[in-house]
Parts: C-alpha cells; sequence; structure tokens
C-alpha cells in the first residue's frame, strides 16, 4: 500500500527531524498496557486504520490507568471502523495542546508543482473549510528546483492569515522538514493533521503520508508492498502483480481485484469475466458496457504507457490466473502503444499457459486492438494460429467500447451453447 | 552453444545456438532488427545470433524484451530460444488455489 499508517507515518516523521509522540504500536490489550506504562499516563490509543474520520467513529480513546488502556485496546482491537478491521493500535502520549495547526505538502496538478498547505485553525474537518473559507487554509506554490529553503517558509508563514511571529519563527523548520520529506520519499502526500503546538514546541499529533505507488521500489527500506491503493489488504494476485513495474520504467501493468473470490459476482447474478485495458478511460467504459450485459468484470487492469511486451506476458498470466473467470476481454483505447508488442506478450502468455493447443485458449476471449500497430497486432494472433480459435474474437479500430462487449456477448454465448461453460 | 543475457525486467533470455547455422529464416535477427533503438541480436560470421551491444547496455534497457525472437524462432526457425522472468509467488499461488479447487481456468 503506497498509504502509511499513522504510527509509520509519524517513525518516518520522527526520523526526519519533526517531534512526535513518544509511543508504540501495539497488537494486544498486553502490549498495550504495557507500552502505556513505559511512556507514562495519560496516553491516547488510536486505532491503526487507513480511513479519515477515525477519531468521529470512534477509533480514538483516552487512559490514564493501565485498566483504562486495557480496556480501550480491548474495544478497538477487532473491531471495524468504517468496514476496515482493526488489526494494531498506536498507544501514545496524549498531548497537552495549546493550539492545532495544519500543514501540508503535496502535488498541485494544475499548477504542476508542489504545494503546502497552512492553516492555523486547526485541521479538523480541513476539507469543508477549505472548500466553504477557503481563506483559512493558505496555499502557497513551492519551486520544486529550489526547494523549500527556511527564509522561503518563513516568508510563506508570514503570509499565512493568523500567524503570528512566534508561529512562523517555530513552524518554519517544521514546514522545511515536512517539504524534505515530500521530497526524499517520493511522496504524493504528507500531511500534519493536527501538528499540536505546545509548550515543548510543535509536535505531530497525526501523520499521514502516501508515497507514489510507482516510486515504491525506490524505498525498499519503508518494507512498503507495492500493490495499487484500494483500501484493504492486497490480496496474492495483487501483491504478484506489483512486482512487474518493480525496477521496470517501461509502461505500466496496474492490476486490482473487484472480486476477488467471485462473490459480488455470483450475488448480482452476473457473469465472472477477466479484463485488460490500455487506458483507464477505455477501461470504465468498457466495463460500463459489459455490465448491463450480463457479466462483471472481476478485475480491473490498465497496461498503458508502451509496456514491454515482458510486462504484458506477466500481467496477462497474472490475469488469467484468477480462479473463476469464463472470458477475457483486452480492450486498447485509440492509443500510441505499440500494440505489437503488446500482442507478443499475450500471444507468449497464451502458449505458455494453453500448452496442449498451442495457445488457443478454453475460455472465450476477446482482443480489440485500436491503435498503432494495431493490424501488426492482429497479425501476430494469425501468425501463431491463435486467430483460428473458435473462442478468440479479434477486432480492430473500427469497433468502439459497446460493439466490444457486444461481440463478446456473442462469443461467449457461443462458447457456452457449444461446450456447456465451465464444470 | 549457449547464448544468454540478462533483460531490465530481471528476465534472461537463452538462445541454444546449436542448430542456428542450418536455419534459413534467421527469424530472431530479422525481428530484432525492426525493433527501435535497433538491432540487439545481429547474426556471425558463423550464422548463429550474437548480441550487438554490450552485456550491460542490454541489461539497462537497450532490448525492449519485444519477445520477437522468443515468437519469430518457434513458428519461423527452429525454436530454441527461452525467456525466463520471474514472477515471484505465482506458481505457489496457483498451487494454493488448485489445492483448495480453485485451479485457474488454463489448468482445468
Amino acid at each position: 500500500m503506497a498509504r502509511l499508517s499513522e504510527y509509520q507515518g509519524k517513525d518516518l516523521l520522527r526520523r526526519m527531524g519533526i517531534s512526535v509522540p513518544r509511543g508504540g504500536v501495539a497488537h494486544s490489550q498486553v502490549e498495550a498496557a504495557r507500552i502505556a506504562q513505559e511512556i507514562g499516563f495519560p496516553v491516547a490509543i488510536k486505532a491503526q486504520v487507513l480511513a479519515g474520520g477515525r477519531g468521529k467513529a470512534g477509533g480514538i480513546r483516552f487512559a490514564a490507568t493501565t485498566e483504562e488502556v486495557r480496556m480501550g485496546a480491548c474495544a478497538l482491537l477487532g473491531a471495524s471502523i468504517h468496514g476496515i478491521p482493526v488489526e494494531a493500535i498506536l498507544v501514545e502520549q496524549r498531548l497537552a495542546l495549546q493550539r492545532e495547526a495544519y500543514l501540508a505538502v503535496t502535488a498541485d496538478p494544475s499548477r504542476r508543482q508542489p504545494i503546502v498547505l497552512l492553516s492555523l485553525h486547526g485541521g479538523v474537518e480541513i476539507e469543508e473549510t477549505a472548500t466553504q473559507d477557503p481563506a483559512r487554509v493558505f496555499q502557497a506554490p513551492v519551486n520544486i528546483r529550489e526547494g523549500l529553503s527556511d527564509h522561503v517558509a518563513r516568508n510563506i508563514l508570514r503570509r499565512t492569515p493568523g500567524a503570528t511571529g512566534a508561529d512562523t519563527l517555530a513552524l518554519a523548520p517544521v514546514l522545511c522538514t515536512l517539504y524534505r520529506t515530500y521530497r526524499t520519499y517520493d511522496c504524493k502526500l504528507v500531511e500534519i493533521n493536527p501538528l499540536g503546538l505546545t509548550a515543548e514546541g510543535p509536535v505531530a499529533a497525526d501523520a499521514r503520508v502516501d508515497i507514489d505507488d510507482d516510486a515504491i521500489w525506490r524505498h525498499p527500506e519503508l518494507g512498503l508492498t507495492p500493490t495499487e491503493e484500494t483500501g484493504r489488504a492486497p490480496t496474492s494476485l495483487e501483491v504478484i502483480a506489483g512486482t512487474i513495474d518493480q525496477g521496470d520504467h517501461r509502461g505500466t501493468a496496474h492490476f486490482v481485484q473487484l472480486d476477488p473470490d467471485g462473490t459480488l459476482t455470483r450475488k448480482l447474478g452476473k457473469i465472472p469475466v477477466a479484463f485488460d485495458c490500455v487506458g483507464t478511460g477505455a477501461s470504465l467504459t468498457a466495463m460500463d458496457e459489459l455490465v448491463p450485459l450480463g457479466y462483471y468484470p472481476v478485475n480491473f487492469a490498465d497496461t498503458s504507457g508502451n509496456p514491454s511486451a515482458s510486462k504484458m506476458y506477466r500481467i496477462t498470466k497474472v490475469i488469467l490466473s484468477q480462479p473463476h473467470i469464463q472470458g477475457y476481454l483486452f480492450v486498447s483505447c485509440i492509443s500510441s502503444q505499440q500494440l505489437d508488442n503488446t500482442a507478443r506478450g499475450i500471444v507468449a502468455a497464451l502458449k505458455e499457459l494453453f500448452p496442449a493447443s498451442g495457445g488457443k485458449p478454453t475460455i472465450p476471449m476477446l482482443f480489440a486492438f485500436r491503435g498503432a500497430f494495431d493490424q501488426e497486432a492482429i497479425q501476430v494472433f494469425g501468425d501463431h494460429g491463435i486467430a483460428a480459435s473458435p473462442w478468440v474474437r479479434l477486432l480492430g479500430r473500427d469497433v468502439d467500447e459497446r460493439e466490444a462487449a457486444l461481440a463478446f456477448r456473442d462469443l461467449h454465448q457461443r462458447w457456452h451453447d457449444a461446450t456447456g461453460g465451465l464444470q | 552453444m549457449t547464448l544468454a543475457f540478462e533483460v531490465l525486467s530481471g528476465g534472461t533470455l537463452t538462445i541454444d545456438t546449436t542448430a542456428c547455422p542450418t536455419c534459413e529464416s534467421k527469424a530472431c535477427a530479422t525481428v530484432c532488427a525492426e525493433q527501435s533503438p535497433g538491432p540487439v541480436l545481429v547474426i556471425g560470421e558463423d550464422g548463429r545470433p550474437r548480441l550487438k551491444p554490450t552485456l550491460t547496455e542490454v541489461k539497462r534497457g537497450v532490448c525492449t524484451e519485444c519477445l520477437g525472437c522468443l515468437l519469430d524462432c518457434e513458428i519461423r526457425g527452429r525454436n530454441v530460444v527461452r525467456f525466463h522472468v520471474p514472477l515471484p509467488g505465482l506458481e505457489a499461488f496457483v498451487a494454493s488455489e488448485e489445492a483448495a479447487g480453485r485451479a485457474p481456468v488454463y489448468r482445468k
């Protein structure tokens, strides 16, 4: 996951030089009590789930005695916050906050540069505050070539509504360190919400750190699994797929299971199919066309940016390893991707997975190659005899997503009528 | 005789060149010449494929891993090219799914 848990984010900030409360992560009441006794009372007990609104959902408790720690840990561990089970809790010093501030560094796509976000009015429901009263959340772009030096940070703070001279002096070093963290760890977002202003100085009372998915492999020290961010623990196949882009910058192979065990598909009365697409927009459009026809894509995949055939070979093996699929669709957007290479990767995978038939699959498969080298892509299937399979349909740039979905339905029905489907 | 080289993805291409001198198509080099940034495989005086760039250059991505040599050698040449690229965990996953009665479609 690219988003760090609070305790991981705080550990990162601490290593970079930002003060965080003393504490530790616990997975049991006994562990929680031991940590609390070590750091001293009162303590905060915080559910470690990757969900916003945790405090309002009862995911944060306070304790002044060992017994209260045990009770708090008991209540949180095993509970669920916004549907996410709590498997770990953070036990840390309860801070005596004089005021709260909000600090963040993220990327602004419209400016194409990093921005810092600041509020001296605390960070509770900061998104709402930014919408309803934008002046309360000050934004300042950062020149990525120059970075954020101390005097630039002080200038930003000087212009921040509500910031006093003392705030400027106290917060400038934190802001600089936060920016350094953002750049050092290839973050999409580094956020301290709230930054507690205490008598001892600013302390990060919470931390959110999102690492760019595509940069995780550059930071083995973080011990992250390079999978797509889904808000749940990654599946085994997602973990396997996550290794494909590792260390290879040529195109991407994004893979997310939408219905890993087929439960949702069965509940909806749909037919589970595997899916791959070039381009997310075409992917969504094709999925939208499939569902009303009675099919459910059990995965999302986007293999775009001109991936090597080697990547296509591997991701196709992953996609076809989903256990309950009754068909497969590959749909490219009208792309500049070199589709003959894409086809070679798919054909290499099919020949390996279906060796007895020379790559001819046992389930219906539709391939819509639309874009650069699309005719050559179709030719690759012809050259290797796979196009001759009754269960393979190859389409070119003259079809749209709806026509591709309808063609798949026809193919699937013919296959089902002839074979009785998968037993 | 074997030509083996590592590529950027961490995979290894291996070519058993024993039969290559008798191969008329030289399909591996033909398809490779069509790829940007130019051929990785060329035919030597002995009729066998050899690398044009250095092993280091190939490993750094000069080979685009189009798999053209693998596929074209299979149908037009002597079927002597093999490609192995690690996909850690997939075999174990498939085995565990099979054991649980959820074999992927290609194992049914």
